[in-house]
């Protein structure tokens, strides 16, 4: 496919993300705070469905020829995929939306977003300027534990068959925990959300978690098929390299091993097609919004920016030491069954609960005592 | 329910949500609009988790049967502040109103 081809590509992938996640306000990080904190569980379910939608939908594709098995998006592993994880996880929680949902909130008119997104790039700035060889040689090369693993090379039969096992697998463990009613009413809360005329869908200020999770989902199968996986990190470390370049000059970034690594098989120091669906997520995110009367340039609290700051910084830090962000590990490498994910998924957990449990102190958590006042 | 007049898009009354969509909250918009707050909390500017913290600790002051009126900018609190106040059994969520970004959630203290 032609490098023009898959710009555009990755404008019409990154407006239907920036989109959907806006109207679905997908936030990662309500995913797992806010279940630790009150057990709220609407992205947490859009995230299950997106991530068994892409799961049966790449599993299929590959076994149909459709794409190559190497088209998933599976790292080494290591303690790195660990701790990169739970440095990420710490920074969402303080920063208060992971790397998908700043996105869709620069898009929304967040200013406090603005601001965590520039504090990414310094962080991917730091870490290729300690890259080699201090975190090289002192951090990554020492936590590393094996090559890359996923299901999918692991076991002998073809991909679909390990793909619908894992998906039948999970289906069951919700069946006994909700039930055939509960997933049935699920199934009709979500579907009855979605009727109605596309004007009027468009109009409505948010969708069903479900309903974005399904959509997401069938849109990562289509960018699967046409053209890779969806990631947002390392498209903004790229991003950062020619902002080094446009202060720096060429030189900083080409003698510098990081960057210079995440720009193989681009046609020079360029915005690629990866690099053009991030920014069609901001694109689609103020679409969404402002079609929805959501859209409003909203100033932060000067308190709050430390927060900001913080969490921006650490989110892309720990973004390149694991790597991937809860867009690579969470929604393409779940449903990649790769090991190295599975463990900065859980990384991202601990991350957030640490924040959630002892900088917020589950905020929300505690059944209150009825007024004490009568 | 009294018909309602035109609104703008955003507007987070029952004749602007998602078909299906559950209302969220007990009384009218008209009849929110009418209510006369003990205290308005400010809590635009801010986003998760500080909007669900400053209701909690708003409601724990008030007495038995005040209304609080929250004002947030942030669309994600208009979906955890309902969920976790009711949570809390600290109060009943009656209603929330939008427009353009900034939403009202009305509550009574239990």
């Amino acid at each position: 496919m032609s490098w023009e081809t898959l710009l555009l590509l990755g404008a019409g992938f990154g407006f239907a993300y920036g989109f959907l996640l806006q109207k679905g306000d997908f936030c990662f990080v309500s995913a797992f705070r806010d279940w630790f904190s009150f057990r709220y569980t609407a992205v947490a379910r859009g995230i299950l469905v997106m991530v068994l939608t892409a799961l049966v939908g790449w599993s299929l594709a590959v076994s149909l020829g459709w794409a190559p098995l190497d088209r998933l998006w599976v790292p080494a592993v290591g303690w790195n995929s660990l701790l990169g994880g739970v440095l990420f996880g710490l920074g969402m929680a303080v920063a208060g939306g992971c790397a998908s949902g700043t996105l869709y909130r620069c898009g929304m008119g967040y200013v406090q977003f603005w601001i965590t997104l520039a504090a990414m790039g310094l962080g991917y700035f730091t870490f290729a300027w300690l890259y080699d060889p201090w975190l090289l040689r002192y951090v990554l090369e020492p936590l590393r534990l094996s090559g890359p693993v996923t299901l999918y090379r692991v076991l002998p039969w073809p991909p679909v068959v390990t793909g619908l096992a894992v998906f039948a697998a999970i289906g069951l463990v919700l069946w006994l925990k909700v039930g055939r009613t509960g997933l049935a009413a699920g199934w009709r809360e979500a579907t009855a959300s979605f009727r109605g005329p596309p004007g009027r869908l468009l109009r409505a200020p948010r969708w069903d978690t479900r309903v974005v999770g399904f959509l997401l989902g069938l849109t990562m199968v289509l960018q699967f098929v046409t053209m890779s996986v969806w990631g947002i990190t390392t498209p903004e470390a790229r991003l950062t390299a020619l902002a080094v370049r446009a202060v720096a000059g060429e030189g900083a970034v080409a003698g510098n091993a990081y960057f210079a690594s995440i720009f193989r098989g681009y046609p020079g120091l360029v915005a690629g097609p990866w690099e053009v669906l991030i920014l069609a997520m901001v694109v689609g995110a103020a679409v969404a919004a402002w079609l929805g009367g959501t859209f409003r340039l909203r100033l932060p609290r000067a308190a709050r920016l430390p927060n900001a700051v913080a969490g921006g910084f650490l989110m892309a830090f720990g973004s390149r030491v694991a790597p991937g962000c809860n867009i690579g590990n969470i929604a393409s490498g779940l449903p990649a069954l790769s090991l190295h994910s599975l463990v900065a998924t859980v990384g991202i957990g601990i991350g957030v609960y640490l924040v959630t449990a002892g900088l917020f102190r589950f905020q929300g958590a505690r059944r209150q005592a009825r007024a004490a006042a009568d | 329910m009294q018909p309602s007049a035109p609104r703008a898009p955003g507007d987070l009354v029952p004749d602007q949500l998602a078909p299906g969509e559950p209302v969220p909250g007990e009384l009218a918009p008209e009849q929110l609009q009418r209510l006369r707050p003990d205290r308005v909390l400010d809590s635009t500017g801010e986003v998760c988790p500080y909007p669900v913290k400053q209701a909690l600790d708003a409601l724990k002051e008030l007495a038995p049967g005040s209304i609080l009126v929250q004002l947030t900018d942030h669309s994600m609190s208009t979906q955890t502040v309902p969920f976790a106040v009711r949570r809390s059994g600290l109060a009943r969520v009656l209603g929330i109103t939008g427009r353009g970004g900034v939403y009202r959630i009305y509550m009574k203290r239990l």
